[in-house]
């Protein structure tokens, strides 16, 4: 029997997503069967003195774990392994399996430092999508990660009809009308704006279009790309917008706030489509987008990091794809390209049946097909973690000599070649 | 004379002051003693009305810029603008909006230039429908009026939110306005109350970073019992959380009268313009004190403040 330390926190992340993944990882771990033994480890925020670090350690030691596998995307580890290491020092060390999210670009000094232990460990680095292994790999000196979406509960999201008049009911929307959907933040990376704008440049005379966007803002701005925000800046940069349009277009587009996950069921059979054309720098993966396939709801996407990972080979129509470029100051999404999926979904709707496409979905995304990943990784011969490319270091070196200014981004505000050195994995 | 025509101008002109490329809000020691004491209540946050503390001003040429600010300032902050500002705020076109709370610091004379301000949410929960409660409290000598008054709000609560968590943020701080710490028995007196009135209570603890990572904050009833209109009169916590879908108790409820303009702040609250409450001005009397003691830093002097208490309680 394998022994696995699962190591993640016991205090759920401030992302809500997050917060499910990290929940459907271990889910997906508890779904090994008796070959495993899965022993938790709690490694939070709080756990941030060297003496809690400390015992953290020697706890997770004491064990004899033959795999640590860290769950969670913070803390980051660079800590924990200063004291993890010294206690492997002569012993055979157990296989690292570290889950990467899509922050995994903000610690980029942390991985390097972490650089000097790890070397001695067998590590595997499992990643969400394809364009995320890009990205990684890229990091990474000869060793290439492997690929494990962030799985999804079929008995959580699924098509139901009945769910699916309910919802329309209480939004008080005709059956022949059509609803487009937003999940997640309202947020400058996500462009939200400009989905707003799109959907009325679109809609403008259609009143059989709605847009429903489930989300509360925030102010996170695009620091990669210097563009800080304050609190309440986005809202009133959005809403700005929003007020001014003529009233009956107003009633058309709603803005539902922030819901509890298990209520975006109702809300995504209800809902003839989502919209999400996010540019986001941490769109590792997409897990609205892969819960709301269960459901069989049809896409329009921006084509940028894990979000292509939403394309299906034998249904292309259920997930449109917007162009993403980087351009010389920022991310640039096609508008026109968004505005014509917006009104061809509307003039042709998705011929094939919810069911097919959730099925396809469940197929790829599924927390059974996720589990078999994760078994494979664990069994496979271990590879000595060879170090992380020449790439990792000089960001790591340039973010601590920098001081202060964006690393991505010139004084004269364009974007630096650094990034789109990282970033093209997220591009076509 | 505030019209609709100089706030939608203020608006389209999007020019707020603290997003002006020569704002710093650590410029002075004051500044910096300001935003550390009080941590995180004097906090930036953004529309287009201008919200602005008056000790962040570098001169006073800068309002011209703006045809409204909304100040956020405490009386003490606000009587010394006043005071040191009077005749050039006669020349200035700048409207101002300030907290109702601060009315009575008003000239008569200049009345016209003043309105007030106030925050209401539309969507409210009562404490008994909350899943928690959340109690925010900075503690020292000159940050808690009265105890007294605080034991009589948590017995008032203390029915109404039986067996629900409470959240508690409390932080031993000092007045900005005080250059050195006063030993004070406040914080574990204060710590205690909490603990014995609500003893039923599961009671956790956080740190104001655990507060400021958290992103929704539905079904969340928050009492700010930091009610110091001395030195502040604008919790940026409580915009914060209201963002993010909390309920804030000493928010109004969105039915009020005389209301001249509506902006929305976040997707649950807005911020109401009203005229200037229609009360006895008190600026004669803190006029005649700063006549009396000419030398004296209104900021840092005592008696000032006390003399300001009677007239903003």
């Amino acid at each position: 029997m394998l022994k696995i330390a699962c190591v993640f926190s016991n205090k759920p992340s401030s992302w809500i997503s997050c917060q499910k993944i990290v929940f459907n990882l271990h889910k997906a771990y508890q779904l090994l069967g008796n070959k495993f033994e899965l022993i938790h480890f709690n490694f939070s925020d709080d756990t941030i003195n060297k003496n809690e670090l400390e015992s953290l350690a020697n706890e997770i030691f004491k064990q004899q774990p033959d795999i640590i596998t860290f769950l969670d995307h913070r803390p980051h580890p660079q800590q924990l392994f200063d004291f993890l290491m010294p206690l492997y020092n002569n012993q055979e060390k157990p296989k690292i399996i570290f889950h990467i999210f899509g922050d995994f670009s903000l610690h980029f000094t942390n991985w390097y430092e972490l650089e000097k232990n790890l070397l001695k460990f067998p590590v595997e680095f499992v990643v969400a999508s394809d364009r995320q292994k890009i990205l990684i790999d890229k990091m990474l000196n000869s060793s290439t990660s492997i690929i494990c979406p962030f799985p999804v509960e079929t008995n959580e999201f699924y098509f139901d009809e009945n769910l699916r008049r309910q919802q329309r009911l209480s939004w008080n929307i005709k059956e022949q009308d059509k609803v487009y959907i937003y999940t997640g933040r309202l947020t400058r990376q996500k462009r939200t704006k400009t989905l707003i704008e799109s959907f009325a440049e679109v809609f403008h005379e259609n009143n059989d279009a709605h847009l429903f966007l489930y989300g509360d803002p925030d102010h996170i701005g695009d620091p990669f790309v210097g563009v800080h925000e304050i609190e309440g800046e986005y809202f009133r940069y959005l809403y700005r917008y929003f007020d001014n349009l003529p009233e009956k277009l107003k009633s058309r587009i709603h803005f539902m706030g922030g819901v509890p996950n298990k209520e975006l069921l109702s809300v995504y059979c209800g809902a003839d489509y989502l919209v999400i054309p996010s540019v986001h720098n941490d769109e590792d993966f997409g897990m609205s987008i892969a819960e709301a396939q269960f459901t069989g709801l049809p896409a329009i996407l921006s084509d940028w990091g894990g979000l292509a990972s939403f394309h299906h080979e034998n249904l292309g129509e259920a997930t449109r794809f917007i162009p993403v470029k980087i351009g010389t100051s920022s991310k640039l999404l096609a508008k026109n390209s968004l505005k014509k999926h917006l009104k061809d979904s509307f003039n042709e709707p998705l011929k094939q049946s919810r069911e097919r496409l959730a099925h396809l979905a469940i197929a790829k995304f599924g927390i059974e097909y996720c589990s078999r990943i994760i078994m494979d990784t664990l069994i496979a011969e271990k590879n000595n973690f060879k170090g992380f490319s020449a790439l990792l270091k000089q960001i790591s070196f340039e973010e601590s000599t920098r001081r202060g200014l964006p690393l991505f981004v010139s004084k004269k505000g364009k974007l630096r070649k650094i990034y789109k050195e990282i970033y093209s994995a997220y591009t076509r | 004379m505030l019209t609709l025509d100089k706030i939608k101008a203020q608006i389209s002109s999007r020019q707020v002051l603290i997003k002006s490329p020569t704002y710093n809000p650590y410029r002075t020691n004051l500044q910096s003693q300001f935003r550390s004491d009080l941590y995180p209540i004097p906090l930036n946050y953004f529309h287009e009305l201008n919200p602005f503390t008056t000790i962040d001003l570098d001169t006073i040429e800068h309002l011209n810029y703006c045809h409204i600010i909304t100040l956020r300032d405490g009386a003490i902050s606000f009587s010394d603008f006043l005071l040191n500002n009077i005749n050039r705020i006669q020349q200035l076109e700048t409207h101002f909006l300030i907290r109702p709370e601060l009315a009575p610091l008003i000239p008569e004379q200049f009345k016209s230039k003043f309105s007030s301000w106030r925050i209401s949410q539309a969507k409210r929960i009562r404490p008994e429908e909350a899943d928690n409660i959340f109690l925010f409290v900075l503690v020292g000598e000159d940050l808690i009026s009265n105890i007294h008054n605080l034991k009589n709000q948590f017995l008032n609560l203390k029915d109404k939110i039986k067996s629900k968590n409470l959240i508690l943020f409390q932080s031993q701080r000092k007045s900005p306005f005080e250059n050195e710490w006063k030993d004070s028995t406040l914080f574990h007196e204060l710590l205690d109350m909490i603990k014995t009135i609500f003893h039923d209570n599961k009671i956790n603890y956080v740190k104001i970073k655990d507060v400021m990572a958290t992103n929704s904050w539905h079904k969340i009833y928050c009492i700010d019992l930091f009610e110091n209109h001395l030195l502040h009169s604008d919790n940026y916590l409580n915009h914060f959380i209201a963002a993010r879908g909390g309920t804030i108790e000493r928010f109004l409820i969105n039915n009020q009268d005389d209301i001249i303009f509506r902006l929305q702040l976040s997707l649950y609250h807005e911020m109401t313009i009203h005229p200037l409450p229609n009360i006895k001005t008190h600026f004669p009397e803190i006029l005649f004190y700063k006549k009396k003691f000419p030398k004296s830093d209104l900021l840092w002097d005592k008696a000032f403040h006390h003399l300001i208490k009677k007239y903003c309680p």
